[in-house]
């Protein structure tokens, strides 16, 4: 996937090319690269332009937008007149399929073209020199004459775009995507290359480094060259000249940044100190801390981090243990900070001073090492936490407030009528009787189940009874608990019976025809059975609470409440009842997990809030169907249960002299003002911080973050680890820095992401949709107003939307919040519980999983499937990702979407049946609707199935689930993919274009 | 007298969730119990403010109840919309508001019991700026009433009257 950073103009110095027509930087986009059987599946995927590819082209017909002339003139005059170009005017306008077959023979300007890129490592601007030779189109790049650089998009200057290799699919020889920019582009860039005296032209790197003047996206806006080698400019920018007026004419959206390599972390930083925690753990929003408040101030951006304390390590890459055995842990006797990489080591390796409050600190005797002539500890190599920035301390007993306790799971089933007839019942008692070998914590696991409709029915379990006793409380005003113990058993000790339970428990209620929800008792019942172990409670909801204290009411009926000032009130906890009782559980160590399944409204907001103050999570299954979410709530429960989980444990961030932390954002309660209580934490959860200044001025020149997350480990069984306490350090170090533009520089747009999003769905709590919308975009101008007033001293600006290259993708992503479910379109758009449930789980998604929701990946598979040769794990090659826009859709194309919750696969309309039948079997031709996916006899299909194991595999946390739609399948296309493919306009949502045209007046508006 | 005791009580609880609100700042306790002695004076505080904006109206003090009236208003629409209580999930977060809340309830209250006591010490001053054989307060019944010597009533009225004549502005013509 490296090509797709070429597709970038994000490299700012880049040497000029020696020919003056740099301002065309409309690299031609690369054609039909990539359609199967267009080129031979050898090792250049993303080649262009093979000779036979005409053949298989048929002569696009439908390649021009309507109304759009070969030449699209919208260049301006100042540009200079396009270089001798002997191409056929044609080759614009009359289709691809012309064009193309007037370059019969391109092979020998892109031998091998486009291979290189492909293994390079990603966004390294640095490197754009080095792998020049990859860019086949280069050479074309200068001569794209200045008519011919429009047609690909009227008015649309393009440096970048052939690289892309997620156009090349779509691009060349498919006759649905009419107007799509790249169509068109081929015949140019080949036209140049054919004349010669070109190709041998190396330095204008297209798509990879970007060449200053090319910055300008937007012919009309083309700076003499001279200039423009003058100064190496420091950012990024789009040309967004034709404002006022008419938008559409003069933007080629696909020129845009797009982040289609997924998360690209700022890896310099993370190479300047080698001894920081990796940045799985934390996440800086930027990596250069302001010295002073004013700074701080003028960096609109939020300032703060994203820490994921038990991120999964890759193998080979786990968190070491230490053991300081009888000395105890090492730690600064004013700050409490942890002994970490960053100390420093004086008087002859006899005391330590602290990196955070540089307190002096005496080196217990057991600890003591000399130091070497550098002043470094001769046993440097053997202490982890004085190398590396994540290390486990084992801790002593001193450290927790009482012994570990045993792992509890509790379950809490709704067993009413709708719950059975879904077949929820069932597949939950399957999967946890599957995981009851898996659960962590083995021999010590405690389990108990309280299962309720209109009444509460608890279970003896005790080990000696053959079947588990049923026992059923009525009264649900005053709940009482019928058996002191046995309600929550050793499950090694109770095995049996709990499988007699679980087997019975889908039989037991079959004939349930219940509709009430006593929710409230039952978690009430729960948290008294509970509350001396603590653990972790999960509770599967059917419907609506209907009966008990915390009983809801069905609202958001009512459309009138939408707009005004009352409508984030649908947002939030109806009854106080659950704050209430998630600030109890919290207290005691419960966490909850909710799984909500209705298909009616079940009131996840408030059902919700349980989670949230917990440290759980709320899985929501709208109109569970066991036979199609089946799947996906077996994984998930599986999960859940069996990952890595630690219990009652608490967080802490300090941060170096002059800096705390403001404000903390996600699932958690806070226990003191910087403490963050989690009764259960695990891999798949992160938390927002944002940091302030506390001081005036800072005067360190750099500045120490350390988290802390002290927690008892259960292991999985076999090691039989009965509970061992950690506290597992997290070490990072900024730099501090006094320029404003070193802080933008070294930005994590991920990472402010994250916080935005966090900020905006909190914002929906209490305000309206619209207000949050607005709050994000308000933030994103001022930010990007800021760096423009940063620059437009000392450059001309014009007319250009500048950013840094650190923040490239910040406006998408920030219109891919606005576009997330919490957050867009009307009532109509989603429904409340859906809203809520995915609020809730975003608020405690890691970095890398967000972005991939906001911005889910889209790829073609069809001609991959087709695709002889694949046997061997080409998966980055299918993966390529494409820009959301229904320009990337070929009708003849088979897609999958991916979002990290959901897989949507997308038949064209025009894909040939062949291929469908292959896949589906004998339902193709029936209403994807009620077809599920499952593998066929035939190599296609398991080649499908493999891809979508694959897919599944690379991240665990969540199960995909599989929907199958068709083109021109409404409303269900609409809902599941045209919904939300976010550069494009939809329903009265803003398209990327647009958004980028607001942001671009409202910063120069106020500039 | 009542009104400067109802005031007190007022003050007090104020004074008393601002301590709870602090101490939890600095993690001298946690939020759970913060929260429900914080919550144990929201009420009693609430009424006692609605008593003495009563009792202000019942003696007739018209001024003094206008002044009272904006703050009740604003309890009552906190009580209304049930948002009266510290929500223990949420506190850290509204830890500064709450905080500022409160500071202005309790300067909000100190003025009203400066106001009421104000004539007193005014006259209480003057008292004490006499040389002792002149002195006339005899006793101090409480914050409202005294108990004065005859002959002073006029020039305790004359005192008065040139005190507000002093601090009132006429527009010139």
């Amino acid at each position: 996937m490296g090509t797709e950073n070429q597709g970038y103009p994000n490299f700012p110095a880049r040497p000029p090319p020696p020919s003056s027509s740099s301002p065309f930087a409309s690299a031609p986009p690369p054609g039909g690269a990539q359609t199967v059987g267009f080129r031979p599946p050898s090792s250049q995927p993303t080649r262009p332009f093979t000779p036979s590819g005409p053949p298989m082209a048929p002569p696009p017909v439908g390649v021009m937008r309507p109304g759009q002339s070969p030449f699209v003139s919208q260049i301006p005059g100042s540009r200079p007149p396009p270089p001798a170009y002997g191409g056929p005017p044609g080759g614009g306008g009359g289709g691809g399929g012309g064009s193309f077959q007037r370059f019969p023979a391109p092979p020998p300007p892109f031998p091998g073209s486009q291979n290189p890129p492909l293994s390079g490592p990603p966004a390294t601007q640095t490197l754009a020199g080095h792998l020049s030779p990859p860019m086949s189109l280069r050479p074309q790049q200068p001569m794209g004459p200045g008519g011919y650089a429009s047609p690909p998009g009227p008015g649309f200057q393009q440096p970048v775009p052939p690289v892309n290799p997620s156009y090349s699919g779509v691009a060349g020889p498919q006759p649905s995507f009419p107007g799509y920019p790249s169509n068109q582009a081929p015949p140019v860039s080949f036209q140049s290359s054919s004349q010669g005296p070109r190709p041998t032209y190396p330095p204008q790197t297209g798509g990879f480094g970007q060449h200053p003047g090319q910055q300008n996206l937007h012919p009309s806006y083309a700076p003499p060259t001279s200039n423009v080698q003058g100064l190496a400019e420091d950012f990024n920018s789009l040309s967004l000249s034709n404002i006022p007026g008419s938008l559409e004419p003069g933007l080629d959206p696909s020129s845009f940044p797009r982040p289609l390599d997924g998360d690209v972390e700022p890896n310099s930083f993370a190479e300047m100190y080698p001894m920081n925690c990796h940045s799985r753990y934390l996440r800086l929003t930027t990596s250069a801390i302001p010295s002073s408040q004013s700074l701080a101030s003028r960096w609109h951006l939020p300032l703060g981090a994203v820490v994921c304390p038990l991120a999964e390590a890759p193998e080979g890459e786990e968190v070491p243990l230490v053991d300081f055995g009888s000395s105890g842990i090492i730690r600064c006797r004013r700050c409490r900070t942890y002994m970490n990489p960053y100390v420093t080591f004086t008087d002859s390796g006899r005391k330590w001073r602290c990196n955070i409050c540089s307190m002096l600190n005496d080196v217990p005797g057991e600890y003591f090492s000399h130091l070497d002539a550098t002043g470094r500890r001769m046993d440097m190599d053997q202490r982890p936490e004085l190398t590396q920035g994540s290390v486990d301390f084992i801790a002593p007993t001193e450290y927790m407030v009482r012994p570990p306790m045993p792992p509890t799971y509790f379950f809490l089933i709704d067993v009413s009528f709708s719950a059975t007839k879904s077949g929820m019942l069932e597949v939950a008692a399957q999967t946890i009787k599957s995981c009851l070998d898996n659960l962590p914590g083995y021999p010590r696991t405690q389990i108990g189940f309280i299962t309720y409709d209109s009444t509460l029915h608890f279970y003896n379990l005790k080990s000696s009874l053959s079947q588990p006793q049923m026992m059923v409380v009525s009264d649900l005003d005053d709940i009482f608990i019928p058996l002191p113990d046995d309600l929550l058993v050793n499950l090694s000790e109770s095995r049996n019976v709990v499988e007699a339970f679980l087997d019975g428990l889908p039989l037991m209620f079959q004939d349930n025809v219940n509709v009430e929800s006593a929710f409230g008792p039952a978690v009430k019942a729960a948290f008294m059975v509970m509350n001396q172990l603590g653990g972790k409670l999960l509770i599967f909801q059917n419907s609506l609470p209907s009966l008990g204290a915390g009983r809801l009411k069905l609202r958001g009926d009512d459309p009138r409440v939408y707009g005004t000032e009352k409508e984030y009130t649908l947002r939030v906890a109806e009854d106080n009842f659950y704050k209430q009782m998630a600030a109890d559980c919290t207290k005691f160590q419960i966490a909850i997990n909710v799984y909500a399944f209705s298909d009616k409204y079940t009131d996840i907001a408030s059902l919700g809030t349980l989670a949230k103050y917990t440290g759980g999570q709320v899985y929501y299954y709208p109109g569970f169907q066991s036979s199609i979410h089946g799947d996906k709530l077996r994984h998930e429960l599986a999960r859940d249960l069996t990952r890595e989980t630690a219990w009652e444990s608490v967080l802490r961030i300090r941060c170096g002299k002059g800096i705390r932390c403001s404000s903390y954002h996600g699932n958690f309660m806070l226990r003191s003002a910087d403490l963050l209580a989690l009764p259960a934490v695990d891999c798949d959860k992160a938390y927002a911080v944002q940091l302030a200044l506390e001081e005036t001025l800072l005067t360190t020149p750099t500045v120490y973050f350390q988290v802390a997350l002290l927690y008892p480990l259960n292991k999985l069984r076999y090691t039989a680890s009965c509970g061992e306490r950690r506290i597992r350090v997290h070490t990072a170090i900024a730099p501090v820095v006094t320029d404003l533009g070193e802080m933008y520089r070294q930005a994590d747009t991920g990472s402010i992401v994250s916080v935005y999003a966090r900020l905006a769905i909190e914002k929906t709590l209490s305000a309206k949709l619209d207000d949050a919308r607005n709050a994000i975009q308000q933030k994103i101008v001022k930010a990007l107003r800021e760096y423009r007033n940063l620059h437009s001293v000392q450059h001309r600006l014009g007319s250009r939307l500048i950013y840094p290259e650190s923040l490239k993708f910040l406006p998408l992503y920030g219109l891919a919040i606005c576009k997330s479910t919490p957050l867009h379109g009307g009532p109509a758009d989603a429904s409340l519980d859906e809203r809520s449930a995915a609020g809730f789980t975003m608020m405690a998604l890691p970095v890398k999983k967000l972005l991939k929701l906001l911005y889910p990946s889209l790829f073609r598979v069809d001609e991959w499937l087709l695709k002889p040769s694949a046997d061997h794990d080409d998966l980055k090659d299918v993966l390529r990702r494409m820009p959301l826009a229904a320009e990337s859709l070929d009708s003849r194309g088979l897609y999958i979407y991916d979002d990290g919750f959901r897989l949507v696969l997308w038949f064209g309309r025009m894909l040939s049946p062949d291929i469908a039948k292959c896949l589906l079997g004998a339902d193709f031709a029936a209403e994807l609707s009620r077809v599920t996916l499952q593998e066929q006899e035939n190599g296609m299909s398991k080649k499908l199935m493999r891809l979508i194991k694959k897919v599944r595999e690379n991240d665990p946390s969540y199960h995909p689930m599989c929907l199958l739609v068709r083109q021109g399948e409404q409303p269900r296309e609409g809902f599941l993919l045209l919904r939300n493919l976010i550069d494009d306009q939809m329903g009265g949502s803003t398209g990327y274009v647009d958004w980028m045209l607001q942001l671009h007046r409202q910063v120069q508006q106020n500039a | 007298m009542s009104c400067v005791m109802s005031s007190t009580i007022a003050q007090w609880s104020l004074s008393f969730s601002l301590v709870c609100l602090a101490d939890l700042e600095f993690d001298y306790i946690n939020p759970y119990d913060s929260a429900s002695r914080i919550n144990s004076v929201v009420l009693p505080e609430f009424i006692i403010q609605g008593v003495l904006c009563v009792f202000y109206l019942l003696t007739r003090h018209w001024f003094m109840s206008l002044l009272c009236l904006p703050y009740l208003f604003y309890n009552f629409q906190l009580y209304s919309k049930r948002q009266h209580l510290v929500d223990v999930t949420e506190i850290f977060n509204l830890l500064n508001w709450e905080k500022k809340k409160r500071l202005f309830k309790l300067a909000y209250i100190i003025l009203n019991l400066f106001l009421t006591i104000f004539w007193l010490k005014l006259i209480v001053n003057m008292n004490n700026s006499m040389p002792s054989s002149q002195r006339f307060i005899i006793h101090v019944l409480d914050s409202t009433h005294l108990f004065v010597q005859p002959h002073v009533e006029q020039m305790i009225r004359s005192a008065i009257a040139e005190f507000r004549n002093q601090n009132s502005y006429e527009k010139p013509t």
